[in-house]
């Protein structure tokens, strides 16, 4: 118990209660599990279509392989969207306005960065005018590699963000034997890119809002 | 005779003029560029195909290269120009389709047009140091561990805030929009829904395809070239082929040729069909956009069985074609062939035939024939203007010579136009398809080539109809296996240009469809 | 004054009640309020409904699946699981905002579409209020929307809100006029401006859609219905690939959800409004009428689906167009024939 840390948010502090009660863990967990349903099984994404792999993100969502079977739907706007799927090479160009949309997505949100050129540069990767990865730009939770990936291997990167998704939480402690998704290393910068400080937010929301 | 036209026009001036195949290459100096360019326009060579410049390491070679419809030819101009601080007079008065490419080459290079009604930074960011095609800019890097340190990223500047003055808006479409089709940002001036400016600015998807040429081995660069115009990446693959085929004298085998003429065609066929799916998307009739990528999924499971790969083939080589076709291809083939042409009729009915979709394309986003000659427009958004002209007849190449089909053109300058003329190119893309199908003859699929690729010393053009147009490869080499200087000639890059001309006076919902007509593709216009 | 369900059972609770010596206007109030629950019920579940099934009929269109994971083979559970994505997402505004505005617009959108299902009759013996002037208080009020819409666009601080904004108001404004018309046709067949009285002069199969001139009263009514909603082809103010989402493009999570409550709502009320105007509402013959209202209803409903995912849309100058040069025409015709016919009989 000593190890443990002490939840500092008022979210942290009613899980913390709900999971001392008889039962909790297991109200909580349903919670967490019908939760996590909801988001991983209505994932909105939003086509940042870059290049080639945009050409493939589109035929996925075509009849053949058909993305809505398993929830997914496009929007054109950032604000509604949940998912961004970065498909083709970011330039150092782009790089701002790419920085801006993934500002402007409503929490939760996640990014999966499809194709060589989003994972790590690509064929591109010694380019002047390349960034080396959209992860230097916004935190990535699902790579895609591929030049472009099949359209089956997209699938395959969705159910693998489902997955992911599915272990997340509502409480913010790792008490109740959830994986506690570990902080972004490596050049990701993740807490400056989840400040959006010029826009304001609702309170309500915030403090149910978890943080990865 | 057009040569020996200029030679007593111009006499002295001229400091090297021959006839190399089509091409006619003269090398003036800078002081008479732009008298020889106004008499090589009223000789005929009214389309300005290309301009660019090549970092010899002693000097700066500006290429401009101009075409005659008429004649079959095009005129080579060559000017020299020191490596830094270089100024030459502007040809942006003389043709239209000058001024970007001199953007272009401002930008990459340095040099200055003088009299250039609008010379800043086109593919870049305005506030990047340096010109990156000169020899003297660092090569491209290759990395030996960890990765460069993220860029700063500067905040986009934000443009909702002006909202106060309501009598002329400044709306941004893109670089992030449905129907951009691509990164593409359009700065449009509105006057409630009517469009009165309109500024494109591109670069979004610069990823120094020419830089990193220089880097690479001629193999190694062919994969890039997919990349480009990445919804029909063997018209890409070809000319930059056909470049170095010239360049090294090959020869390639007929049953090769066919062969390529099979995947031209099939990737004219996808990119259509993509076409027709995302004018129609941006029409808001989404059900024919799936229904144009449902019928481009055959299309790519030919690929995939052929070639491998759905999208991006790589499979024209340097000397013909990997590997032949495998078994079943040809009935699957046919099969798609019996197909489509009832499919076609369908988007026929619902679209050409709908009464709503013709109010929205007919009359709007005019292109007069003559300016989209002199803004360097060319395939559909051309012939669309009643022109009739297509590389694939007029510089005639693989087995094209031995095909029987017709070069579609509509009279009506109109976006209705553009898109008839692409629906009866499918048509006519099946029609070759067949004929290669039956005619194909037996024989090697690839020429001898030798395993390291060094094409001896010179300079080739490759000029192919690719779905968007007339695609260019020029390729200087040096002898060494890499090349010295590659340049690709994007017909979307000319085509983005003449779009403000289409634009002006339209509505908003023009502007969609006007930019959907005209089918960009992004990849090949940043290169 | 007693709303027409169950007056039955509402008879006897209120014995009941008055045996305790209550006052009744709290039962009254209670009761109210139970009905207005069941309505907002009804239409939640409508929305449900109908979203799956645009999925879904969308998919079948565009040969492909729809949802087919959530909730089973047919992905019945999928708005369910939208809805509860929406509830969790972060609640946006953005910075320059008008900020009382942006938070009003989304209900100003909402609450007209519930409110119209006041004088709906979900079957003989269902229907809220059947108001003296039922058609006349659904046409004013189902222009309310349109003030919501204009002011979300106006909040967002977008300018594509801008534009969707502006464009609606002169879509809703153009096209408020042939609905009237189209509607005043039934209401001079029927002589009454009662839901019910429309009704009852279509019992026993007389219905509207089969007397001559209505049928273009019909045509009429269910174009301008579609303007009124804002679909294809008159979705103007949302035009996603124009603008992004138009009027709606700054909200996010569960006001963004508002809007598309509201508009599967109106969708589902301008086609049972349709049915009960021209097609004898839940009249039909074996099934119960309530069962007979969602058949007729659900059918315009695909109708409504169908064009939506054929046609391509109008720009906005020749949606105005259309609408001043040929459907206010063509409207005040149809009325004079109506009118003629109903003199001359």
């Amino acid at each position: 118990m000593s190890g443990e840390p002490k939840p500092s948010t008022r979210a942290g502090l009613v899980c913390d209660v709900i999971a001392r009660l008889p039962g909790g863990n297991i109200v909580l967990t349903t919670v967490d599990r019908v939760l996590n349903w909801g988001r991983a099984s209505s994932l909105w994404y939003l086509t940042y279509g870059l290049a080639c792999c945009a050409i493939e993100m589109m035929c996925t969502a075509a009849s053949r392989y058909d993305l809505d079977r398993f929830g997914l739907f496009f929007r054109g706007t950032p604000r509604q969207s949940d998912l961004m799927f970065v498909s083709g090479t970011v330039t150092k160009k782009m790089a701002p306005v790419l920085r801006q949309l993934y500002q402007q997505m409503a929490d939760p949100k996640y990014v999966i960065a499809h194709g060589g050129c989003a994972c790590a540069g690509g064929p591109f990767h010694d380019s002047y005018f390349t960034v080396q990865g959209v992860d230097q730009l916004v935190p990535v939770d699902i790579y895609i590699t591929g030049c472009p990936p099949r359209p089956e291997a997209l699938i395959d990167g969705i159910f693998r963000l489902q997955e992911k998704i599915g272990r997340e939480s509502i409480c913010p402690s790792a008490r109740r034997g959830l994986m506690h998704v570990a902080p972004r290393s490596n050049g990701r910068h993740s807490s400056e890119s989840k400040q959006i400080p010029e826009e304001r937010r609702s309170r309500k929301v915030t403090s149910l809002r978890e943080r990865r | 005779m057009i040569l020996q036209v200029l030679k007593t026009q111009f006499g002295g001036a001229l400091e090297s003029a021959q006839k190399v195949g089509r091409e006619l290459r003269l090398r003036v100096g800078p002081q008479t560029l732009v008298s020889l360019a106004r008499a090589c326009k009223q000789l005929g060579f009214t389309y300005p195909a290309d301009i660019t410049a090549v970092d010899t390491g002693a000097e700066l070679r500006l290429v401009y290269r101009l075409v005659s419809f008429a004649a079959g030819q095009q005129i080579v101009i060559t000017v020299g120009a020191p490596r830094s601080g270089a100024r030459l007079p502007t040809l942006a008065d003389l043709y239209h389709g000058a001024e970007w490419t001199e953007r272009e080459v401002y930008d990459l290079f340095g040099v200055t047009f003088d009299g250039h009604p609008d010379l800043r930074r086109i593919l870049l960011t305005d506030d990047w140091e340096g010109h990156p095609l000169l020899k003297s800019s660092p090569p491209p890097a290759a990395r030996a561990g960890a990765r460069p340190a993220p860029p700063p990223v500067a905040p986009v500047r934000d443009l909702t805030q002006t909202l106060t003055p309501t009598e002329r808006v400044v709306l941004n479409m893109g670089p992030q929009h449905p129907s951009t089709h691509g990164v593409l940002r359009l700065e449009l001036t509105l006057e409630g829904e009517v469009v009165v400016g309109c500024r494109p600015i591109i670069g979004y998807l610069h990823r120094g395809v020419e830089k990193i040429g220089e880097a690479r081995t001629y193999p190694q660069l062919l994969p890039y070239t997919d990349r480009l115009d990445y919804l029909s990446s063997a018209s890409n693959n070809l000319a930059y082929v056909q470049a170095v085929e010239k360049l090294m004298g090959l020869e390639v085998p007929e049953r090769a040729q066919y062969l390529r003429v099979i995947l031209l065609e099939l990737n004219r066929i996808a990119s259509h069909l993509l076409f027709v799916s995302t004018f129609a998307n941006d029409l808001a009739a989404t059900t024919v956009f799936l229904y144009g990528l449902r019928e481009r999924e055959y299309v790519m499971d030919l690929f995939e069985l052929w070639a491998g790969a759905r999208l991006t083939q790589s499979w024209i080589r340097v000397g013909g074609v990997p590997a032949d076709l495998p078994d079943g291809f040809l009935e699957k083939a046919r099969q798609f062939c019996h197909l489509l042409p009832g499919r076609l009729d369908e988007y026929d009915r619902l679209l050409t035939g709908n009464r709503i979709f013709r109010v929205r394309t007919e009359g709007i986003g005019i292109l007069p024939p003559e300016e989209a000659v002199d803004y360097a427009c060319s395939g559909p958004t051309l012939r669309g203007s009643g022109v009739r002209y297509d590389v694939r007849r007029a510089e005639p190449y693989e087995a094209y010579p031995r095909l029987d089909f017709e070069v579609v053109t509509a009279p009506t300058c109109d976006c209705m136009g553009r898109y008839l003329v692409r629906m009866g190119e499918l048509r006519q893309s099946l029609r070759i398809l067949r004929q290669c199908l039956d005619q194909l003859p037996a024989g090697e699929v690839m020429a001898k080539v030798p395993r390291l690729l060094r094409p001896p010393a010179g300079e080739a053009y490759g000029r192919v109809e690719s779905p968007r147009g007339d695609f260019g490869c020029f390729v200087v080499s040096d002898g060494g296996p890499q090349p010295v200087r590659v340049r690709f000639r994007a017909p979307s890059f000319f085509h983005l240009a003449a779009l403000p001309r289409m634009l002006l006076g339209w509505k908003i919902g023009d502007v969609v469809a006007i930019l959907g007509s005209i089918d960009v593709v992004l990849g090949e216009v940043d290169r | 004054m007693i709303p027409l369900p169950a007056l039955g059972p509402y008879q006897s609770l209120l014995a009941w009640w008055q045996a305790r010596n209550w006052p009744e206007w709290i039962l009254h109030f209670i009761w109210m309020l139970l009905m207005a629950a069941l309505v907002t019920a009804f239409l939640l579940l409508t929305v449900l409904i109908l979203v799956w099934l645009e999925r879904k009929v969308s998919g079948d269109i565009q040969s492909r699946v729809g949802p087919n994971r959530v909730g089973g083979r047919f992905g019945l559970l999928q708005t369910a699981a939208d809805a509860l994505k929406l509830l969790m997402k972060e609640d946006l505004i953005p910075a320059g905002a008008d900020r009382a505005v942006f938070l009003l617009a989304p209900f100003l959108v909402f609450v007209p579409s519930l409110l119209i299902y006041l004088v709906l009759p979900f079957s003989d013996r269902w229907l809220v209020k059947d108001l003296n002037l039922g058609v006349l208080f659904v046409i004013a009020v189902s222009a309310f929307p349109m003030i919501g819409l204009i002011m979300a666009g106006w909040a967002s601080n977008s300018k594509y809100a801008l534009l969707g904004a502006l464009r609606a108001a002169a879509q809703t404004l153009s096209y408020e006029i042939p609905l009237v018309l189209a509607v005043v046709c039934v209401v001079v067949a029927a002589g009454s401006l009662r839901v019910g009285d429309i009704i009852q002069a279509q019992r026993g199969g007389h219905w509207f859609i089969l007397r001559f001139p209505l049928q273009f009263a019909f045509l009429i009514y269910f174009i301008t219905a579609l303007a009124e909603v804002n679909r294809v082809p008159f979705d103007l103010p949302e035009a996603e690939s124009e603008l992004v989402a138009g009027y709606h493009v700054e909200y996010s999570g569960m006001r963004f959800a508002f809007f598309v409550l509201a508009e599967y709502a109106h969708i589902f009320f301008v086609a049972a409004f349709c049915a009960t105007l021209f097609f004898g509402a839940w009249e039909g013959p074996w099934l119960p009428p309530a069962l007979w209202f969602l058949i007729k209803s659900y059918a315009l409903v695909l109708a409504i689906m169908w064009i939506r995912w054929t046609l391509p849309r109008l720009r906005i100058d020749q949606l105005m167009a259309f609408a001043w040069k040929a459907l206010v025409p063509a409207g005040l015709v149809v009325v004079m024939l109506t009118a003629a016919r109903v003199a001359w009989s």
